[in-house]
């Protein structure tokens, strides 16, 4: 982990349990930048989302990839840099869309997740550079 | 995450604590599953201490709703934290699932 006051750069291999790892960076840097819990929450949960969907579907193969997380503290608010190597995945044109008003009997499993996510924060974008997809979410104070 | 359970004769309660998240939902799924294969199928999931849920927690809950709906069995929460509320409205749950803010009514609604 690399840390300058306003930037905290982490790389995690493509292990679930790593999530509890982010997680607490996260706590850390909430205390440091005297983020309020539920910023600092909400954060943990769209991360949690982007990186966990990375683990369960972007690699095909059972190699160990590196996910790296850029989490930086800025004017308007904290904005995480999310990038892997695996396969492309464009999260803003999933097909993923929930229907929130449908009943328990047709209310799809799946899709959750990229839904809290796209709802929870304030910008987010995507792009494919090379054999990298590059997520930025921005959540503003 | 800390999970427990306290039967009466007509409710199973369970109290989950701490976070439930993409790396300790399974376990909750097996539990879940498990009392409800035991004939438990009256549950109210306190939430009270429940600081943190992900959509993975929040599959969970619906895979059991879905469950016990199937076999005229009941599903209820309460005490959600603000946070958690917030999810719950965020993926239309709150509109889906009996949540009460307090556990009396919940546990009233569970004998209903």
């Amino acid at each position: 982990m690399t840390q300058a006051s306003d930037c905290c750069t982490i790389s995690i291999p493509n292990k679930l349990t790593e999530i509890r790892h982010v997680a607490e960076v996260i706590e850390n840097l909430s205390v440091e930048w005297k983020l309020l819990p539920k910023l600092s929450k909400q954060l943990n949960l769209a991360i949690e989302e982007v990186v966990s969907n990375i683990i369960f579907y972007a690699y095909s193969d059972k190699k160990e990839h590196v996910i790296t997380l850029e989490i930086k503290n800025q004017e308007k608010g904290i904005c995480i840099q999310v990038t892997d190597d695996g396969k492309s995945f464009n999260l803003l044109e999933s097909g993923c869309e929930v229907d929130i008003n449908t009943s328990i009997e047709e209310r799809k499993i799946g899709g959750l997740g990229i839904h809290i996510l796209k709802t929870l924060v304030d910008e987010i974008k995507y792009e494919r550079r090379g054999e990298w997809n590059v997520v930025q979410i921005t959540k503003y104070y | 995450m800390e999970i427990s359970i306290k039967k009466t004769e007509k409710i199973t309660v369970v109290e989950i604590k701490g976070r439930l998240d993409t790396t300790n939902y399974l376990t909750l799924e097996s539990n879940l599953n498990q009392m409800i294969q035991e004939g438990n199928h009256n549950l109210l999931i306190d939430c009270l201490n429940l600081d943190y849920v992900s959509s993975s927690g929040l599959r969970v809950f619906l895979v059991a709703l879905k469950k016990l709906n199937q076999i005229n069995g009941k599903f209820v929460m309460c005490n959600l934290q603000e946070n958690i509320q917030e999810i719950f409205e965020i993926s239309g749950f709150i509109s889906i699932f009996q949540v009460f803010s307090s556990k009396e009514e919940a546990m009233q609604a569970c004998l209903n």
